[in-house]
C-alpha cells in the first residue's frame, strides 16, 4: 500500500516533469524560428535587398526622367533663343542695308567709277542740246548700278539717298542741293565686275548714252569709301 | 520500476498533446514548473538515499512548491517585475545542492564497497 502510493506520489511529479519539459522544448521549437527570422531581417534579407534595390532602380528612373524633360524644356529654350537670335541677325542685316540705303552709314569696298562727259561739237553748226550730257543719262546709270546691286551711289562725290533727285538747272545738274557740271562722275560701291558688267551690257546704258553722243568710261576701283550723308566730313 | 519510465512518457506524449502556443511572457511560469518538478525529483533522490523518504511530504512539497513558485510568477506579471526569477534563483541552488549531496552520497557508497571487497 505504501509502495504504491509512493510510486503514484512518484509518477505525479515525473508526469509534471515530462510535462513541463514537452512544453519547454516545443516553446523553444517555436521561438527559435521566429528569433532566427528577426536577426535575419535585421541583418538584409536577400528579398529585403532585392526589393530596396528595386526601389533605388525604380527611384533612379524617376529621376532620369526629370532629367530628360529638363534637359527638353533647355533646349526649346534655347531654340527659341536661336530663332530669337536669328531673327535678331536678320533684323541688323536689315537695318544695315536699309542704312545704307538712307546713306546713314559709311561704306566702303570695291566698286566702279563711271565718268561721263560731254562730246565735242562745231560751235554754231551742231545743237549743242544734243551732245551734252543731261540730267536724264545720269538717272539712267544711277537706276542701273542700284538694280545691278550697288550698295551706295555717288554723283560727283555727292552721295545718293534713297530721297535724293537729279535735276537739270540749265547748262547743270543738281544732285540733292549740289549743283555740278560735266564730267560727271558716278561712282558706286558693289561688286566691281557685276557693276561694270551691267553698265557695259550689249544695248544697255553705255550703248544707250554712247548714243546720245556722251563719251563714257568705266574704271574699277579696288577699294573706295563713302562717309555717311549726315557725318562730319560728308561731301558737300 | 517500469512506473516512473511510463510516467515521464507519458507527460512527455501530454506535453506534446496539449501544447499551444503561449506568449513570450509565459515562459516564466513553464521555467518555474521544470524547476520545481526537477527539484522535487532530486529531493526525491536524495531523501530516498538517506533512507528519509516519505511520499507525503515528497508530494506536498511538490505541490506546495509548485503553488508558491507559480504564484511569485504571477505577482511578478502583475507588478511587470521578473519576479518568477526569484523561484529559479533558490529552486536552481537547491538543484545543485541536492545533486551535490547526491554525488557526494553515492561516491561514499561506491569508497565503502571498495573497502569492503
Amino acid at each position: 500500500m505504501t509502495i504504491k502510493r509512493r510510486q503514484i506520489s512518484i509518477a505525479v511529479v515525473l508526469f509534471v516533469a515530462g510535462f513541463a519539459v514537452s512544453l519547454t522544448i516545443q516553446s523553444a521549437n517555436d521561438a527559435a524560428p521566429a528569433t532566427r527570422s528577426d536577426t535575419e531581417s535585421s541583418s538584409l534579407q536577400p528579398e529585403e535587398i532585392q526589393d530596396e534595390i528595386l526601389a533605388e532602380q525604380e527611384a533612379n528612373r524617376e529621376i532620369a526622367e526629370e532629367i530628360s524633360a529638363v534637359q527638353r524644356e533647355i533646349a526649346s529654350f534655347e531654340d527659341s533663343i536661336a530663332a530669337r537670335e536669328e531673327e535678331h541677325y536678320n533684323q541688323l542685316e536689315d537695318i544695315e542695308r536699309l542704312r545704307m540705303i538712307t546713306g546713314d552709314i559709311p561704306v566702303s569696298g570695291e566698286g566702279v567709277e563711271i565718268r561721263l562727259d560731254d562730246s565735242d561739237f562745231n560751235e554754231g553748226q551742231d545743237n549743242p542740246n544734243e551732245f551734252i550730257v543731261h540730267e536724264r543719262h545720269i538717272q539712267k546709270v544711277v537706276d542701273e548700278l542700284y538694280a545691278s546691286g550697288a550698295e551706295a551711289v555717288a554723283v560727283n562725290g555727292q552721295r545718293l539717298a534713297n530721297d535724293s533727285y537729279i535735276y537739270c538747272v540749265g547748262p547743270v545738274v543738281e544732285v540733292d542741293g549740289y549743283t555740278s557740271f560735266a564730267p560727271f562722275e558716278i561712282t558706286a560701291i558693289g561688286d566691281a565686275e557685276t557693276l561694270e558688267e551691267a553698265v557695259n551690257l550689249g544695248g544697255g546704258v553705255r550703248d544707250q548714252l554712247v548714243n546720245d553722243n556722251v563719251q563714257v568710261r568705266t574704271d574699277q576701283l579696288n577699294e573706295t569709301e563713302m562717309a555717311g550723308l549726315h557725318e562730319e566730313g560728308a561731301a558737300q | 520500476m517500469w512506473i516512473p519510465i511510463a510516467a515521464v512518457c507519458l507527460g512527455l506524449i501530454a506535453g506534446y498533446l496539449f501544447y499551444a502556443p503561449f506568449e513570450y511572457i509565459y515562459s516564466g511560469y513553464l521555467a518555474v514548473f521544470l524547476l520545481v518538478s526537477l527539484d522535487t525529483i532530486l529531493g526525491g533522490i536524495r531523501s530516498y538515499q538517506e533512507n528519509t523518504f516519505d511520499e507525503q511530504n515528497f508530494l506536498s512539497g511538490f505541490v506546495i512548491n509548485l503553488i508558491f513558485a507559480s504564484g511569485i510568477a504571477f505577482l511578478g506579471l502583475q507588478l511587470g517585475v521578473d519576479l518568477y526569477l526569484a523561484a529559479v534563483f533558490a529552486l536552481g541552488v537547491r538543484l545543485f545542492r541536492n545533486l551535490s549531496i547526491i554525488r557526494r552520497h553515492v561516491t561514499d557508497r561506491l569508497k565503502k564497497q571498495k573497502t569492503d571487497h
